[in-house]
């Protein structure tokens, strides 16, 4: 009953209002008319242009965060560390994939991950390519996957033949592979009647620097031996020979006598978890190779005489050629002021029938200079050779960055033909020449092809501990042949390889 | 045409005169236009053109992933939608209803209920009445620009604690707020009342 007289009443002030309005009308002055920029014939706004690009924009932002589809696959875990879903697959440190979900087999005999990988994240999807769940470790030599202690777990990857066949479903690891990101290296078996003390992860060493390490220690099948397998590292893979000796220096001899306690130890890795070291007699011409899976004796203590006997095993088979030093001073002006600055750098004589050359890396001098300063050639213990007058648009290298003077009176062993074009980084070292008690020894520092990057015509060296100031003009010789790749040189502070390219030697 | 006419700006009442095109009537006190032929439909069209811009970007700003923050390895992806059903069904009843009606529901009315007004001219004078004033009441608490705000001050304090990355519903995001910040500010209520 109340709505209609409410009703009435909003009425009734309306139009109690509107008389009132009326009333006073009079009072209120009339608007004034004004010019106006004219609305035009523009019914509609401009404002629908902005509708359009922000439809646009919406579409675009939509189609954006669509989730990114890649290669889906399977991995069978036994054990799953307590990975879940949204964990990341990391190869080389950075992300390739995710997990988008983790289930138990129906079988309970194991966990099952779907893994997205990334579109583009190359060729992980193949035969051969091995998973394992990332977890903190903590060993006396090694410690791992900290950043999974606190942090979430993710599956590591090793890739395996990028033109193998497509796989979807794969066996994980059961823990990290020994020898990821560490190719290239021998495996041999070491056969004792007794593990002493030997565990996976310790040190493999000569003459006590690491060279390897264990990666399993196994009874035998029958029962009557314990097989230790151990990789050698790469770079020291030459070391070992079929008479190479192994034995075990696991804990440490403690001599008491009356001037006092003696006490040896290897290191502490090998103290706690004993260690295996090898040193190779001297086997004269032998060049057999020894192969993975060679089976070794693993001796229980050092017999001295094979430490006595141990040859000087060189890591490369082939003769290394003679380096010259190359010193002199150049003059440099900055802001006006002149002076001079030695430099030392690595040289190589290289001779053919009509004449010796000398090739160096480029020597710095002023632009608006012409002359090459003189400088000095040091061969083996020989008196130094003073090369003077040269121009610097005489002695322009085809080799890139590099000098190439001619220089008489002298001659060198090698030829054109020690050299070759590379076709892609590889394996190689690079040798220099110092005096070490009076006496011209070679030095080499040998370079993976994996710390070698392609870099416009050459390629840069990524080496993380090693200063190579020293080693400015040093030939680059290919470990797999001898053969000189190239030479040494620092571009803008950064060493790099300028490789040879056949064709120079017509010059 | 009403005879009488209040200045939005300074409420001084004017008697209306004819106005012609290509001129507008303009307050004798403080001189803000008042009246002006054809305004009413170009303020309708441009409010119509925002709010539907609003309404349009309103989805992907709240069903795309807004925020990535990667702690410790962990990485959370979520957008507002998402987030809020999260505290949901976590059984944060209250601060996931408040984020979910304030930053969802609220600003959704508003932009439904501009579209309405703007473009739906069939409407009953009336209704478009009561339109208008529940709009008023909703854009108040349509709280999505101080979520804006709320992401910059996490931005900042969470710095170097967490990895934390916008993701594409911020664009659609600040987009969608100015839209519906100047569909309701070229909404000129005046124009429910003058006759076409």
């Amino acid at each position: 009953m109340s709505s209609p007289k409410k009703e009435t009443t909003v009425a009734a002030t309306v139009s109690d209002a509107e008389k009132s309005s009326e009333v006073s009308a009079v009072e209120f002055p009339v608007a004034e008319i004004k010019e106006a920029a004219s609305v035009g014939l523009l019914r509609y706004s401009n404002m629908w242009w902005v509708t359009l690009v922000c439809l646009l924009g919406a579409v675009f932002l939509a189609w954006k965060s669509m989730p990114e589809t890649g290669t889906v696959i399977t991995i069978h875990f036994p054990e799953g560390h307590g990975l879940k879903a949204e964990d990341t697959v990391r190869f080389r440190g950075i992300d390739v994939g995710r997990v988008t979900s983790v289930a138990l087999n129906d079988d309970l005999s194991g966990i099952a991950v779907n893994v997205m990988l990334n579109p583009g994240g190359g060729a992980l999807d193949r035969e051969g390519t091995r998973f394992w769940i990332v977890r903190p470790r903590l060993s006396l030599t090694e410690v791992s996957g900290l950043d999974t202690a606190v942090g979430a777990k993710y599956i590591g990857v090793s890739p395996g033949e990028s033109a193998g066949p497509i796989r979807r479903v794969f066996d994980g690891l059961a823990a990290a592979p020994p020898d990821e990101l560490d190719y290239g290296g021998l495996e041999v078996v070491l056969r004792s009647d007794d593990r002493h003390g030997t565990s996976p992860g310790a040190p493999v060493t000569w003459r006590g620097v690491k060279a390897g390490k264990v990666l399993s220690v196994n009874l035998s099948p029958d029962a009557r031996h314990v097989n230790v397998t151990v990789r050698i590292d790469r770079a020291y893979r030459r070391l070992v020979r079929p008479s190479t000796k192994f034995w075990v220096n696991s804990g440490f001899a403690v001599d008491v006598g009356l001037t006092g306690i003696k006490l040896n130890a290897e290191s502490l890795a090998t103290i706690v978890q004993g260690g295996v070291s090898f040193i190779s007699p001297p086997d004269g011409t032998s060049k057999e190779v020894v192969r993975n899976g060679h089976v070794f004796v693993l001796a229980d203590a050092v017999d001295k005489e094979w430490l006595k006997s141990a040859a000087n095993i060189p890591l490369v088979d082939f003769p290394l050629p003679e380096t010259v030093l190359v010193k002199g001073e150049h003059k440099t002006s900055l802001l006006g002021f002149q002076r001079s600055k030695e430099f030392t750098q690595t040289g190589l004589l290289v001779s053919d029938s009509s004449k010796s050359m000398l090739l160096t890396s480029a020597i710095s001098v002023e632009d608006d200079e012409t002359a090459l300063p003189d400088f000095q050639l040091l061969i083996n213990e020989a008196e130094p050779l003073l090369v003077s007058g040269k121009r610097k648009d005489d002695c322009q290298s085809p080799i890139s960055g590099m000098l190439q003077v001619e220089v008489s009176g002298i001659s060198g062993t090698l030829g054109w033909a020690a050299f070759r074009t590379p076709n892609s980084p590889e394996d190689c070292l690079i040798v220099r020449s110092a005096v070490i008690d009076g006496k011209s020894t070679p030095l080499i520092q040998t370079i993976d092809f994996e710390q070698l990057q392609l870099f416009e015509d050459n390629w840069s060296i990524h080496l993380e501990d090693a200063d190579l100031s020293e080693w400015q003009g040093a030939p680059v010789i290919a470990m797999a042949d001898g053969k000189i790749i190239g030479f040494l040189q620092t571009d803008f502070g950064r060493p790099v390889v300028s490789i040879y390219r056949t064709g120079v030697s017509a010059e | 045409m009403d005879a009488f006419r209040a200045c939005h700006c300074c409420g001084q009442i004017h008697q209306l005169p004819t106005v012609q095109r290509g001129q507008k009537a303009v307050c004798t006190r403080c001189g803000a236009g008042i009246s002006m032929p054809g305004c009413r439909q170009k303020s309708a069209s441009r409010t119509a053109a925002a709010a539907v811009a609003a309404f349009v970007l309103f989805w992907p700003a709240v069903l795309c992933p807004i925020l990535r923050i990667e702690k410790l390895g962990h990485q959370h992806e979520s957008s507002i939608l998402g987030g809020t059903i999260e505290l949901l069904s976590h059984g944060s009843w209250l601060v996931g209803g408040i984020v979910l009606l304030f930053s969802v529901v609220f600003p959704l009315t508003k932009i439904v209920l501009l579209l309405e007004l703007s473009l739906l001219e069939f409407l009953h004078k009336r209704h478009k009445a009561m339109t208008l004033r529940i709009m008023e009441h909703v854009g108040k608490w349509s709280m999505m620009d101080v979520m804006l705000l709320a992401f910059l001050v996490m931005l900042v304090k969470l710095g170097n604690l967490v990895e934390f990355s916008f993701g594409p519903a911020v664009i659609a995001f600040i987009a969608c707020v100015a839209m519906s910040m100047v569909a309701s500010l070229s909404f000129d209520p005046h124009a429910i009342w003058e006759d076409a």
